[in-house]
């Protein structure tokens, strides 16, 4: 009796298994077919010339970027393997029209400073699925961006800013994400790994104090950069601030970043959000606080912010002020830290 | 066969030095799987590869750090010890993790193998070296990589969940899904550590955790194989314990 009741609910849920199965298997050899066009199909003058007339007309909307072609990632001889994990050896990988439009921008517009960028597009149940190969003549501020173009050898846009050509090529696995309350725990091992002795309750405190609600004009927060995974490999504080000569700067400081395979490009991800994150708050300048809480051995960090841009600018002063004694003449125990490790600027 | 056709093979195949890295079953899912032969060359170059037996201590809290490992075989806990000389357990690392990397000079806690155990030893400065050299390969290792800040990580998670039966549900389908992410078989899970290294890392007594073990078998959620393999029984009501519902 129960098992009749079961075989009523079980039926409609087969037919639309099998409906759905149905659907997934026309799709699929839809895709077979597209598949085979493309890879036997090169992009022709006319084409081309219209593809060019469309980025013109998005370079005139204030785009950064145009998508020339969007395809099925089974085009690519991989899979699209090479372009999830920004191999160098992508443009190798293309088929058909694909490989087309790569050799039409390698031999027109690639002198002309524009860069090719193919995107992973989606992830349907996490494989790689269509890949989008995009036209960029802006300068790279986001962070979704591959840039492929890795050998950087030519083009004004690399030679601008070498670091950044290599943070974009993480982007598929490195996420800026901001610190929640939820994750004030989870962030711990990495501030413990960055400041041993460290405690627990200081941290919590600290983000619960930086997280504390504010004028929505003004924001301040915790920013991480993660990987695909959702572990946390770095993070910094963040606050717009009003300032007098700038109006509106963007101020990060707290920055920590351990000491892992790949703590340039984590780094770089780390200053690309801070970047972004500045823009959309409409601030005009960045300024990125190094020393104290990172060792003055830290001279990849400083580099990779000069590449990106900054200079030093300002100095900063610390002194520890005694619960005890109270010292009025001051000039005594207070320390100057001079550049390199002042405040950065962009 | 004649020495024309032997002659003509070896063109074909040319002879390697065979590699540890070649016959390596961790490759696949370590940082090395998505190297190019030459990248993976220049790794092996600086390489050792060292075998350790059950509860050698690979490293000391304070000891100058010197090497970076990726483990290839076997299992490695890491640990620090508190003032009280106390031992707190802060993570697993299995095969296709890497441990050792740090901030500082000198290892921030220590690392002991649990089981028969096979490293490859990188000298750090060399490392370093030579992902300056290759960016590629530096941005290859960190997509790849996972390491005992992520396994610390995990840790954290772990106690932030509330009842001793939640972090012992959730540790043992999180050894699932780490097994899963390194291509072992996610159901059963092996637990290659004692009961007593749990209780440490789950901030639990032993006596607990071997409760929680048994009520979760008498539930039937969990059959125990053997002392290190737990089967899932019910791979959805444990989620849900997991969770906390």
């Amino acid at each position: 009796m129960a098992a009749d009741f079961r075989n009523l609910v079980a039926d409609p849920e087969h037919l639309e298994i099998e409906h759905r199965e149905e659907a997934r298997r026309a799709a699929a050899a839809g895709r077979r077919q597209r598949v085979n066009e493309l890879i036997e199909h090169h992009v022709s003058d006319e084409n081309w010339r219209v593809l060019l007339y469309r980025a013109r007309e998005a370079a005139e909307h204030s785009q950064n970027e145009f998508m020339l072609f969007r395809f099925p990632n089974q085009i690519c001889s991989d899979g699209g393997r090479a372009i999830n994990v920004a191999g160098p050896d992508w443009p190798a990988t293309l088929r058909g029209e694909g490989a087309g439009i790569y050799l039409r921008w390698e031999r027109d517009l690639r002198a002309r400073g524009f860069h090719l960028a193919a995107r992973v597009l989606e992830f349907p149940g996490g494989m790689p699925d269509d890949i989008g190969l995009f036209l960029i003549w802006g300068e790279c501020g986001g962070v979704a961006i591959i840039d492929l173009d890795q050998s950087g050898r030519d083009g004004p846009w690399v030679e601008f800013d070498p670091a950044k050509s290599r943070a974009p090529a993480m982007a598929d696995t490195l996420t800026p994400r901001f610190l929640d309350r939820r994750s004030i725990d989870k962030a711990y091992p990495l501030v413990r790994n960055t400041m041993p002795g460290m405690t627990v309750d200081r941290w919590a405190r600290f983000v619960r104090s930086q997280l504390a609600a504010r004028s929505p004009d003004w924001p301040r927060g915790m920013m991480t950069i993660q990987n695909a995974a959702g572990y946390i490999l770095a993070l910094f504080a963040f606050e717009v601030r009003y300032d007098l000569h700038e109006n509106r700067i963007f101020h990060m400081d707290h920055i920590m970043i351990p000491n892992l395979p790949g703590r340039g490009t984590i780094w770089a991800s780390a200053i690309d959000s801070a970047e972004q994150l500045a823009k959309m708050n409409g601030c005009r300048a960045i300024r990125a606080e190094l020393g104290g809480d990172l060792e003055c051995s830290d001279e990849d960090l400083l580099i990779s912010l000069e590449r990106s841009g900054y200079s030093s600018a300002g100095v900063r002063a610390f002194k520890r002020l005694d619960a005890g004694s109270s010292s009025a003449d001051g000039d005594s125990s207070g320390t100057v830290a001079r550049s390199p490790q002042g405040i950065y600027h962009a | 066969m004649s020495r024309f056709s032997l002659a003509a093979r070896a063109g074909a195949h040319p002879v390697h030095l065979v590699s540890p890295c070649d016959t390596c079953k961790a490759r696949e899912f370590s940082a090395c799987a998505p190297l190019t032969a030459e990248e993976q060359k220049r790794l092996a170059a600086i390489m050792r590869t060292v075998d350790v037996e059950p509860h050698y201590t690979i490293f000391n809290e304070d000891d100058p750090a010197e090497f970076v490992y990726n483990v290839t075989a076997g299992t490695v806990k890491v640990y620090k010890l508190l003032g009280d000389g106390r031992r707190q357990i802060t993570g697993f690392l299995f095969a296709g993790d890497f441990l050792g990397l740090t901030h500082n000079e000198s290892y921030a806690y220590s690392a002991e193998a649990l089981a028969p155990t096979t490293l490859c030893r990188f000298p750090r400065r060399k490392l370093e070296a030579l992902l300056d050299e290759m960016p590629n390969l530096e941005q290859r290792l960190l997509a790849m990589a996972s390491h005992e800040l992520a396994a610390a990580q995990d840790q954290m998670v772990l106690l932030g969940r509330k009842s001793a039966r939640e972090r012992v549900v959730s540790f043992i389908l999180m050894l699932s899904n780490s097994a899963a992410r390194h291509g072992r078989p996610s159901d059963p899970v092996f637990l290659p550590m004692s009961r007593s290294d749990i209780a440490d890392y789950l901030g639990l007594t032993v006596e607990t955790v071997s409760r929680t073990l048994t009520r979760l078998r008498k539930q039937g959620l969990i059959e125990l194989l053997d002392e290190k393999q737990v089967r899932l029984s019910k791979q959805y009501e444990l989620r849900e314990i997991a969770e906390g519902f």
